[in-house]
């Protein structure tokens, strides 16, 4: 049942098992943040474990903390407290580099499983580096052939013996639309060709389940959902079936075997790690555990109930507004967050609409060309939120307040 | 030459010398601008440098601004963190603004340079490269070469002129270290640079073990390419990001191979199609680590403000004396000192070759003696920002009671840690 008033809301939010997750976090005063799936909220015992790693770990321990402090091992060790989000098995998930850098990665591992077949497929409403990192990778190898579909159900009419790899999004970032992991990676493994899936907006945003849906590769980002800080490190998936014998391009020293060997050639670990480059930001990983701390005591199940409400009441109440709602309304079809258009309107509109939301303390984010996206984060927003949210869009659509010329001036991020 | 200088040094390389060193050392004060723990001797910050004291409170204040300022910080502060850190980098490697960027790590650098180099001379097929050279430079070019069908020729640096002039015509790129990271010695980038031109090659410099340590004047040497990383000689803490220079004659038509939404000419309009920024922004691949980029940022602070050149001058003399006491105190232990006795053929840090080497840097450890090991190498740093004389007389003397003693070879010096 959706609320009807901020009354029932207050009663949900009494009733949220959920609900005492929200003191984990610092949430400024005044703001109601529906842009967790942008960047993710500071959970409070970061800053505890940021200090600590600064002053101790990196200050009075110095180069002694790469054994001593774990700092070398973190990247395999977050990976193993990150998998059970993600329905992996331990050794099968690494944290590190950015998105891109592990899109790259993952691409060129699947390309070279797949000799004599050099077609790779990839969403054109995907996010967009997904499209710029396999037009990077088909620039730089020979003769690989990139072919752009609409979404998933599209599939059927580009597989055949030449695709080697199909990279999807699991949750559109722009609508939230979540696609049916299962169904889409066996059509994709009928045809033969391996599946890698973007998490970026889904990964902390719902139950997702890997390796049951018998996946090839996985890459996404610690930022959003997962609440670990600004350009936190992202991270790699691929399953173990695959580990012992994936060779990917940027094999740099912490992916080789012996790497305090310092050996001429490179001759990769023999788990995960192979899908390491370089050294990482310590610190990053270090938010990213405080985080992962969080997570350790959330219910995945009542994480979707609980976001699924969320999604529904913002939803209905836009509609009652007059607004178009791009996000599919039937659960199993969406992930934790909602687009929201204007109808008939200007493709400016919606973003002076987000600047005059944000100026109310209502954080909402835009993406061109005309998208109004909010994110839904069950773990620090109550119902009350939900409804405090709608009543300002509804008081700013009201009164027109966002037509103002001063909501309407871009930043260099949207 | 200032007061208290090589030649007193090398008649008398004592515990006096050091202090009377010490106390007319202008540097001295940047000591205190970082957080040295008791009792140890740092001279390992070429492989991490020391906490600067400006640091804790630039994370805390990240931390702030995520915690409060939300996504609103990207538009505050930190979208155009990673070109301004990249311009301070700039600066103290010779690099005038707009040709360096901060972000990734050195080995996912290097990967984007080997391929952009190689492309910008499409009709040649030959990568000549220093074949001491870090491995990982080494591991990520053999992949650049492998994908884009190129032959990697590794030649000690000493026969690299020879091997760039035996495939004049065939070679694309030539890439080296600024310094040797085993040895400390410092290779002359110019000179390289100028055979690498000279056979119509573009020239990729990895800066690690240079920036920072001695002056570097990418532009005026017309190096073409260069990476680095941070963590090292600019104490931009564990991980910190590393950067990447372009000579602003080669930004426009760089193909640069990671091709990510940050490099993106709008990233913001969320095209399907990928369009390099102009100018260093194409270099910016994925969301950049803001934490870390930002302590980068704080740290650079002290060494700026010293100047490189003046830090430089006193390595010099730490390095010249730290020799003096080895051939004092370290005569008939086993020891030889590789890296070359020549300051103008130094980096910043000197390596002393002992075949116990890893127990015997274990041992010194235990006196808190912070150096590492590279084979059968002990490697000892001695940045004049914020090391002493003092700091180089007591680890000396401390590798002569361990050698002479044979302290090393206690039992509990022979466990191998992962991290060397």
């Amino acid at each position: 049942m959706t609320a009807t008033s901020r009354n029932e809301c207050a009663a949900l939010d009494a009733a949220d098992p959920l609900s005492g997750l929200r003191t984990e976090f610092v949430l400024p005063e005044g703001v109601i943040y529906l842009d967790g799936n942008s960047l993710g909220a500071l959970p409070r015992r970061t800053l505890d474990r940021v200090h600590r790693l600064i002053e101790h770990e990196w200050g009075q321990r110095l180069i002694r903390s790469w054994n001593e402090a774990g700092w070398w091992d973190l990247p395999t060790v977050l990976g193993d407290r990150l998998a059970p989000l993600l329905g992996a098995s331990p050794g099968e998930v690494v944290v590190c580099d950015s998105t891109s850098v592990n899109i790259f990665k993952t691409l060129a591992a699947a390309l070279r499983m797949r000799p004599g077949r050099r077609a790779v497929v990839a969403e054109s409403g995907s996010f967009p580096t997904d499209l710029y990192i396999t037009e990077g990778l088909a620039g730089t190898l020979d003769g690989v052939e990139r072919r752009l579909v609409a979404d998933a159900r599209e599939l059927p009419g580009v597989l055949d013996d030449e695709v080697a790899v199909v990279l999807l999004n699991h949750v559109d970032y722009r609508t939230g639309r979540l696609q049916d992991m299962a169904a889409v990676t066996d059509l994709v493994h009928r045809h033969g060709a391996l599946v890698i899936w973007d998490l970026c907006h889904s990964a902390g945003a719902l139950p997702v389940e890997l390796n049951a849906c018998g996946v090839d590769f996985a890459v996404g980002c610690g930022y959003k959902y997962l609440n670990a800080g600004p350009g936190s490190p992202a991270f790699v998936f691929c399953a173990a079936r695959h580990i012992g014998s994936v060779r990917q391009p940027l094999s740099g020293w912490w992916g080789h075997a012996e790497p305090f060997a310092f050996e001429p050639g490179y001759a990769p670990d023999p788990g995960i790690r192979r899908f390491l480059t370089g050294s990482q930001p310590v610190v990053g990983g270090a938010a990213l555990a405080a985080s992962l701390e969080v997570w350790e005591r959330v219910d995945m199940a009542a994480l979707r109930t609980k976001s699924l409400a969320l999604t529904d009441l913002f939803m209905r109440r836009a509609e009652e507004l007059g607004l178009e709602t791009l996000t599919p309304r039937e659960p199993e079809r969406r992930g934790s967050q909602v687009a929201l258009r204007v109808r008939d309107g200007d493709p400016g509109d919606g973003y002076a609409i987000v600047q005059a939301l944000i100026d109310r303390g209502v954080i909402g984010d835009f993406r061109a060309p005309d998208v109004m996206r909010f994110g839904f984060t069950p773990l620090y927003l109550r119902y009350v939120d939900v409804w405090d949210a709608t009543e300002a869009l509804a008081d700013i659509l009201r009164t027109g307040a966002w037509r103002d010329g001063k909501y309407a001036v871009r930043n260099a991020v949207t | 030459m200032p007061k208290g200088t090589l030649r007193e040094v090398k008649m008398e390389p004592s515990r006096e010398m050091a202090d009377r060193l010490d106390t007319v050392d202008e540097l001295a004060p940047f000591r205190k601008e970082f957080n040295l723990p008791a009792g140890v001797v740092p001279l390992n910050g070429n492989s991490l440098g020391p906490l600067p004291a400006a640091v804790p409170g630039a994370v805390a204040e990240a931390v702030r601004q995520w915690g409060e300022r939300l996504t609103r910080a990207w538009n505050e502060d930190w979208w155009h963190a990673p070109a301004r850190v990249g311009d301070r980098i700039g600066r103290l490697i010779g690099a005038a603004p707009g040709q360096t960027m901060a972000g990734d790590s050195t080995s996912v650098q290097i990967f984007n340079a080997v391929v952009a180099a190689a492309r910008l001379r499409p009709d040649r097929r030959v990568v000549v490269a220093d074949a001491g050279n870090f491995p990982t430079d080494r591991y990520l070019t053999a992949s650049a070469a492998r994908l884009l069908g190129l032959e990697v020729v590794e030649v000690p640096m000493g026969d690299l002129p020879d091997a760039v002039d035996r495939h004049r015509d065939e070679v694309a790129v030539v890439f080296c270290p600024a310094a040797d990271y085993r040895t400390g010695e410092l290779w002359d980038v110019p000179a390289v640079t100028r055979v690498a031109h000279e056979a119509g090659a573009v020239a990729l410099w990895d800066l690690s073990h240079g920036a920072g340590a001695v002056p570097l004047w990418v532009d005026d040497d017309g190096v073409d390419l260069a990476v680095g990383c941070t963590y090292k000689y600019l104490s931009g803490g564990p991980g910190s990001p590393a950067y990447g220079y372009v000579a602003a004659r080669h930004q426009d038509r760089l193909d640069l191979p990671l091709t990510g939404w940050h490099g993106h000419a709008r990233p913001f309009d969320m095209a399907g199609v990928f369009e390099p920024a102009p100018g260093v922004a194409r270099a910016r691949i994925g969301t950049p680590p803001v934490l870390s980029l930002l302590a980068l940022e704080a740290a650079l602070e002290p060494l700026e403000r010293a100047g490189i050149e003046a830090v430089r001058a006193k390595t010099v003399r730490l390095g010249d004396f730290f020799l003096g006491c080895a051939d004092r105190l370290l005569d008939g232990l086993g020891f030889e000192v590789v890296t070359p006795r020549d300051p103008r053929r130094r980096g910043g840090h000197l390596a002393l070759r002992h075949p116990e080497a890893a127990a015997v840097m274990a041992a010194l450890k235990d006196r808190g003696v912070l150096g590492d090991v590279r084979g059968d190498l002990l490697r000892f740093c001695v940045n004049g920002l914020y090391v002493s004389f003092g700091d180089v007389h007591d680890a000396v003397t401390a590798l002569r009671e361990v050698a002479a003693t044979d302290e090393y070879r206690s039992p509990r010096f022979r466990r191998r840690e992962v991290v060397t």
